[in-house]
């Protein structure tokens, strides 16, 4: 017999809530992942590595920034939109750098050599912030200065609810991108036919770089907006890597609807998993992921294109 | 459809017997069997003895990914599931009987290779990829939760010394045991699985996994029953692994899921990418360099992990399928042409 506050109305709404907020991050750490691997053919394992390198940046940034303002709008301008122009700006040139020679490569050729790269990464956020787990302080902490509302009887974190609504913006956003730009139609046929754009004469090379950036950018923008509310530690990169290609699997590889109703299927899994079946919550998500790949290999969307 | 990726030449049995390979390979087990008595150091014999651990798991991944053409990341599954069966048979059912206990393991390996052989038998490349992760993941995770009692969690479990045929070798000094007793048996079964897999792998069974790889449509096509066969190397493979699992918990004594989680796959594949994962060879060079280049790293940076990286980047880019045991072989022979020139 389950007791009655478990089944109880604001029980079940934290829970949702809490789902909805961990989609959100992992819509941030795999929607990059999908979009690489569909428009350009690289299955970047090192991908969700990323967002612990925006984590990490951004307890950085917080924790050295009280000096200069501790306006929660500057705090907020920081996560969303400096730290994941200056990874942009990190990420076009590891593109056109490290990137370049695997985009010639087979598939599991490029999963062994970004392998190397999550190993690389790993030892250069060691080597930048230690080993040990970091948090971002009090003072600048946006999580902790935005505290809660009451909503229907539950008290609900005004930060989270901020995370939420960017992830949404970003979705559609990207949505908007793919269908209404020039950019977004470019990318739209190079997933389809990547020499026949070329042959077009179009800069196949410049939307690459664009749209590998634009990947990373959000990863790490997920990150920063993760850390506030958690602490930063290697172990995420990893978490993440591994629940990235669950979610993208699941969704279908190349599928931004496959990444958003993936994101929330795991994360609705985790949220109620974690309060119903600790023990066994992570298992769901493999298992999940075992069945989809064994059922239906190309995923919930994966058969359709990028934003069909 | 098969990924290609390594290149073997046709080798025929009547090769297999060259004298001169027989030669060298007798001449290294026998310089292999002395070193311990010779230096009496226990680090080296120690390093030695792990490297012969992986050595037998890299080979044993190999079957999977140089044979029969498919990348699996999760053969952590399998070096895991051989060391817990080494600490559950001895600790829980009370066999202590070395090499029974090396059976038992191999043959639990072998069953959870016939499992998730069975389940991953219709995907290929990057689905094969994610669905042995995602099948050993599940693994990890019932060993770290304690699902079943049985693991401990990530506390781990220490394993005892075994007998061997009724004499107590548990009861002989720590230096003596490894240096005269345990480096010997990993080296006998490092020989032997050597052994084993050349023939297994010239065989008719082995050139079959070759074809698949190759072309698993036209394999199908004449008649070659390709998912059966497909399960087949992979319990072969999963049996391998899993020996080389239940030599090193011996070795090391203490067991944690760590050994189940899929950085520790992709440190099997590393290792047989580096040796060279197109020769038959290249996986023991490669588990020798691989730990090697470790020690060599640490003691000199705690960021072993980005060299590691880097190199594992650099091999890929570079030699790809030859690794550095097809590149020595390569080079060797280019100076054998030019001086066959002049």
């Amino acid at each position: 017999m389950i007791p009655e506050t478990l089944l109880g109305q604001p029980f079940v709404l934290g829970h949702t809530f809490n789902g909805l907020y961990f989609a959100a991050l992992l819509f941030f750490a795999s929607v990059g992942l999908t979009l690489v691997f569909g428009i350009l053919n690289l299955l970047n394992m090192a991908h969700a590595a990323f967002y612990g390198l925006g984590a990490y940046i951004a307890v950085w940034t917080l924790n050295n920034i009280g000096d200069i303002t501790t306006t929660m709008v500057a705090l907020l301008l920081v996560l969303v939109i400096v730290i994941p122009l200056a990874v942009f700006v990190l990420a076009a040139a590891l593109d056109k750098t490290v990137f370049a020679p695997l985009y010639e490569i087979e598939p599991v050729y490029q999963l062994l050599a970004t392998f190397g790269v999550i190993l690389m990464l790993d030892d250069i956020i060691k080597y930048l912030w230690g080993a040990t787990p970091i948090s971002v302080d009090a003072a600048t902490n946006p999580s902790r200065q935005l505290g809660t509302i009451d909503l229907l009887g539950s008290s609900v974190s005004v930060y989270r609810s901020f995370v939420i609504l960017i992830a949404v913006c970003c979705a559609v956003g990207l949505y908007l991108m793919f269908v209404k730009t020039k950019i977004g139609k470019i990318s739209q046929a190079m997933s389809e036919d990547y020499e026949m754009v070329q042959m077009l004469g179009i800069n196949v090379t410049r939307v690459r770089v664009l749209i590998f950036s634009l990947s990373i950018a959000i990863a790490a923008l997920g990150g920063a907006l993760f850390v506030p509310f958690a602490v930063a530690t290697p172990a995420v990169t990893l978490e993440y890597v591994l629940l990235s290609f669950a979610v993208i699997v699941i969704g279908g590889l190349g599928s931004l609807k496959g990444v958003v109703v993936a994101s929330l299927i795991i994360g609705m899994v985790r949220s109620f998993g974690i309060a119903y079946v600790p023990a066994i919550e992570l298992a769901i998500v493999f298992a999940l992921m075992v069945v989809v790949i064994i059922a239906k290999p190309e995923g919930l969307f994966g058969d359709e294109g990028v934003v069909e | 459809m098969s990924t290609r990726l390594p290149t073997f030449g046709n080798v025929g049995l009547a090769e297999t017997l060259q004298n001169r390979r027989l030669l060298a390979g007798i001449v290294v087990f026998v310089v292999l069997a002395l070193y311990p008595a010779m230096t009496l150091n226990a680090y080296h014999t120690r390093l030695l003895t792990w490297i012969m651990c992986f050595a037998i798991a890299a080979m044993g991944f190999n079957i999977v990914l140089g044979y029969t053409g498919l990348l699996s990341f999760g053969h952590a599954a399998f070096f895991g599931t051989g060391m817990y069966t080494v600490v559950l048979v001895m600790g829980r059912v009370g066999i202590t009987d070395l090499v029974a206990v090396m059976v038992i393991a191999m043959v639990v390996s072998g069953l959870v290779g016939a499992i998730i052989g069975v389940l991953t038998v219709k995907t290929h490349e990057i689905y094969f990829a994610l669905l042995t992760l995602a099948l050993a993941q599940l693994l990890y995770i019932l060993a770290v939760r304690d699902i079943g009692g049985l693991t401990r969690g990530t506390d781990g479990i220490g394993v005892t010394r075994p007998d061997f045929f009724g004499i107590p070798i548990s009861e002989l000094p720590a230096q003596i045991y490894l240096l005269g007793f345990y480096y010997h048996v990993v080296l006998v079964a490092l020989a032997a699985t050597i052994v084993l897999l050349w023939f297994v792998l010239r065989s008719p069974f082995g050139l079959t996994l070759k074809m698949i790889r190759e072309n698993e449509t036209r394999a199908e096509m004449t008649g070659v029953p390709v998912l059966r066969y497909r399960v087949y190397s992979m319990i072969l493979s999963a049996m391998v692994v899993g020996l080389g699992g239940a030599l090193y918990a011996v070795l090391i004594g203490h067991i944690t899921p760590e050994y189940l989680d899929w950085t520790m796959s992709g440190e099997i594949v590393f290792m047989a990418l580096l040796g060279g994962i197109g020769t038959f060879f290249g996986p023991v060079v490669g588990a020798g360099g691989f730990i090697l280049l470790q020690e060599l790293a640490l003691s000199y940076t705690e960021y072993w992990h980005f060299t590691m990286g880097l190199v594992l980047f650099i091999v890929v880019l570079t030699l790809r399928e030859n690794g550095i045991w097809g590149g020595a072989k390569t080079l060797v022979e280019r100076l054998n042409d030019r001086r066959g020139e002049q």
